[in-house]
């Protein structure tokens, strides 16, 4: 689903930055947040992404705690999140905290966008 | 062999007194039979002379007697004569005269009396008047008458000679008769005499054989309680006893000697008994010996050893004193020996021992010190004086000790010790730290044991040390050594996490921006040869990410960290899935893959995990078997599945066959085949965590077969602490 505005949740910018520019290529509109404190307050600020890519590993405020902060609130609560951890065992947190899905990282960047889409179809349809 | 003892010549000694006292018995009943008998030969000679001179007498009588009747009938036939002038009747006076004068001459043939010879002289001399007297008036008979008066003449003449001749014989007969009776009165008082003296005699004999009797009765009663007694001692003594001359030769020996000696007592009297002594021993001998008979000691005491015929020598015991015999020769000894072979091979097994012992004690490798109850110590060994630096001239009490080695303490150690002493207990294990001779301080683990009494009463104690000071600063190093080791293996793992995260962080954007790349080339119109070259670097980064993440697995997993999630898992679809991952891999590789599917092989298990094993068997057979085909089998049985892996490469001599599933290891020269080695050792780590097991067959050359069996239904594992997923360490 082409437009689809993300938000990408992780430490490393270099991350952040190289996600960015090849989903914005595919034509997806892309938030970034260097932590998941930073995500909070963004989301609360009124940002609103379909998708949130989330790091687990993170300074401050890592994944899960983003993620129990997320589910506390019952404005946010509703939006799908997709894992993206060094952890080899991502699938596993995946179901654990209730995400949409898990990549691990180095993610293949074709694996990324055809699990990116799948999931839009999905809330699209 | 032991010789039977003869003791003929040693009793024959012995019995000298007795044979002396049976002697001196014999000789005496042997005078008293000849005397006895002498006697009475003696006393029979004389009645006998005493009876022929009686008959002499009788006989003599007799023919005075029959002289005096002849002289009477001679009277009285001459005066016939005369008378009747009968010429007859003077052929019969012839005749008695013819008797007469042959009786007479028969009796003066006898009589050697001289009185007698006289009278029967003056007899002849009348009876020869008388024949005159007739031959003068008638010589030849008658050859005119006579006269009357002539006869009357005559008979006055021939009358008084007759009477004379008569009175003269009959004198005689008188004189004969009464020496008869004189000689029948002292035959009669010669045997009274002689039935006194031999009564005499008898009662002698009897008093003197009665004596006799009591002194041979009482010499033997005292040989049976004193001689016979100290014979059957010497003949049958359990000890050798023996007498020996001045010059040192056996001059007697008893049974039991020879026995000792293994000889017999004829061959050993006679002979020196130096020469029996062993050749070392002969001195002592010769000097004992000659302190003895020079008076300078009353007994020797010596043991030596008596040569045997074998060549072996007997421990004996000597003891000999001197006795002076009365009137002898000289000086004996009298020497007593015993066979100390027992007692010496005693004394010599018990020397042994206290030897044995005494090295022991100082050979022993623990400090250890021997000392009496007034706390004089007896003894400290080598090992004592190693530790402490102290030998025993040092400490002689255990007082000194204490002063040096406890120094403050030293009261409180020797209370201690007194303590112990007074109760005779145990002290076990008590450490002590001790000031050495070189001021070093030493700890010591203490044992004291009581250990008996010694012979003047005082108690014996052993106190055995141990130096625990070594050990303890072998362990305290240990243990620093040990924590060093920990430290250092956290920092590794610490670093190894650290390490991995830090190198896969930017993997992600390369590949990131890598794969951007490759999607953007297609539309710059771009190079196939910059797309080929995008999709090596892409290999590269995935390889890698690869790597990066079987480091952490090692951290991981060294920590104790293989957490397990299992849930239901189908062997066949992990397979299947790998098998996909790694077709372009065994494609390029030149592997044919074979799969066969006996069965789905349905588990309980953590599929990453397995993912993880199956991948690392795949990857190692495809690495090592490249351009041969690799069989990949699933089966099961019941309560297990099982997966075989098989290559037909390079393979795994036996030696390594073990080491490979070691972390870090390989088979191979890690120049030919890149990798860290860990593939193998995290596969069985995850196969044991499932409670399974993984073996390996494999030949050199031939290839390799790996194969998990892995359990439907593991017993639930004990979960780590660290959190709910197994990547927590940061």
């Amino acid at each position: 689903m082409a437009g689809m505005h993300l938000l990408i949740i992780d430490d490393e910018e270099d991350i952040r930055f190289a996600l960015s520019e090849i989903l914005e290529d595919e034509g997806y509109r892309v938030s970034t947040a260097a932590d998941g404190e930073d995500a909070i307050g963004q989301l609360r600020e009124g940002v609103r992404p379909d998708l949130i890519l989330l790091d687990l590993m993170m300074p401050r405020m890592d994944g899960r705690a983003f993620r129990e902060a997320q589910q506390a609130d019952p404005s946010l609560n509703e939006i799908p999140v997709l894992l993206f951890s060094a952890y080899s065992d991502v699938h596993q947190i995946a179901r654990e905290l209730d995400a949409v899905g898990g990549l691990k990282k180095p993610v293949d960047i074709n694996e990324m966008l055809d699990t990116i889409d799948r999931i839009s179809d999905s809330l699209g349809a | 062999m032991l010789r039977t003892p003869d003791n003929s010549s040693s009793s024959l000694d012995a019995v000298r007194p007795v044979r002396k006292a049976l002697s001196v018995l014999a000789l005496t009943i042997l005078a008293a039979i000849v005397w006895s008998l002498g006697s009475v030969i003696v006393l029979t000679n004389f009645a006998e002379r005493q009876h022929e001179s009686l008959d002499a007498e009788v006989r003599d009588l007799l023919i005075a007697q029959n002289l005096a009747r002849l002289a009477e009938r001679r009277g009285l036939r001459t005066r016939e004569y005369v008378l009747l002038q009968d010429t007859n009747s003077r052929v019969s006076l012839q005749g008695d005269r013819l008797e007469f004068q042959q009786e007479l001459d028969e009796l003066r043939a006898r009589v050697k009396d001289p009185q007698d010879e006289q009278v029967l002289t003056n007899i002849a001399a009348i009876q020869e008047h008388i024949r005159q007297e007739v031959d003068a008036i008638a010589p030849l008979g008658f050859d005119e008458e006579l006269t009357l008066e002539e006869v009357r003449l005559f008979l006055t003449e021939i009358d008084p000679l007759y009477v004379e001749l008569e009175t003269a014989l009959g004198a005689y007969v008188e004189r004969r008769y009464a020496r008869l009776n004189e000689l029948s009165k002292r035959l009669a008082d010669g045997r009274e005499n002689m039935r006194r003296w031999v009564v005499a005699s008898l009662i002698g004999l009897a008093l003197f054989g009665f004596f006799i009797g009591v002194l041979i009765y009482r010499l033997l009663r005292s040989l049976n309680t004193s001689e016979l007694r100290y014979l059957r001692t010497f003949n049958r003594a359990p000890m050798g006893m023996a007498y020996v001359d001045s010059e040192g030769r056996w001059i007697r020996i008893n049974p039991r000697y020879a026995q000792i000696l293994d000889r017999s007592p004829e061959e050993l009297v006679g002979r020196k008994a130096i020469d029996f002594t062993h050749p070392e021993d002969k001195d002592a001998e010769r000097l004992a010996l000659a302190d003895l008979l020079a008076g300078r000691t009353d007994m020797i005491t010596l043991e030596k050893r008596h040569m045997r015929d074998d060549g072996t020598s007997l421990p004996i015991r000597v003891t000999a004193s001197l006795a002076r015999e009365r009137g002898a020769a000289g000086n004996y000894l009298i020497v007593i020996s015993e066979d100390i072979s027992e007692r010496k091979a005693a004394e010599e097994a018990r020397r042994r021992a206290e030897e044995y012992f005494q090295n022991a004690l100082e050979m022993a490798p623990l400090p250890i010190v021997v000392y009496a109850s007034n706390l004089e110590i007896l003894h400290v060994n080598r090992a004592w004086t190693q530790v402490t630096g102290y030998s025993m001239e040092e400490i002689p009490t255990v007082q000194d000790w204490a002063r040096l080695a406890y120094g403050d303490k030293a009261d409180e150690v020797v209370a201690t010790a007194q303590e112990l002493v007074a109760t005779e207990r145990h002290l076990e294990q008590a450490e002590y730290t001790v000031r050495t001779k070189s001021g070093e301080l030493r700890t010591l683990l203490v044992n004291s044991s009581f250990l008996g009494h010694l012979s003047d009463g005082r108690g014996l104690r052993m106190t055995t040390a141990i130096d625990l000071t070594d050990r303890i600063r072998a362990e305290d190093e240990r243990r620093k050594l040990l924590n060093e080791l920990q430290e250092a293996l956290r920092i590794r793992d610490d670093f190894l996490s650290i390490a991995a995260h830090e190198l896969r962080t930017p993997l992600t954007p390369l590949r990131l921006q890598l794969g951007s790349l490759q999607r953007k080339l297609p539309d710059a119109g771009g190079d196939p040869k910059i797309a080929d070259k995008i999709q090596q670097a892409l290999n590269q980064t995935e390889r890698l990410a690869s790597l990066v993440d079987k480091l952490l697995d090692v951290s991981r997993i060294s920590g104790g960290k293989l957490v397990l999630e299992p849930e239901e898992v189908s062997l066949e679809a992990v397979v299947r899935d790998v098998l996909g991952q790694f077709a372009i891999k065994a494609e390029r590789l030149g592997c044919e893959i074979r799969l066969q599917i006996d069965d789905p092989g349905l588990g309980d298990w953590d599929p990453l995990r397995i993912e993880q094993a199956v991948s690392n068997l795949i990857s190692n057979a495809l690495k090592y078997g490249a351009g041969h085909p690799v069989e990949v089998r699933v089966n099961g049985t019941e309560n297990e599945a099982t997966l075989v892996v098989r290559d037909y490469g390079i393979g795994i001599a036996s030696p390594h066959r073990e080491r490979v599933f070691e972390r870090f290891e390989r088979a191979v020269s890690s120049r030919h085949y890149g990798g860290f080695g860990i593939g193998l050792w995290l596969t069985r780590e995850i196969v044991l965590a499932h409670g399974g097991r993984i073996d390996l067959e494999s030949e050199p050359g031939q290839g390799s077969a790996f194969t998990i069996r892995l359990p439907r239904h593991p017993r639930p594992q004990e979960k780590m602490t660290h959190g709910g997923h197994a990547f927590t360490d940061h």
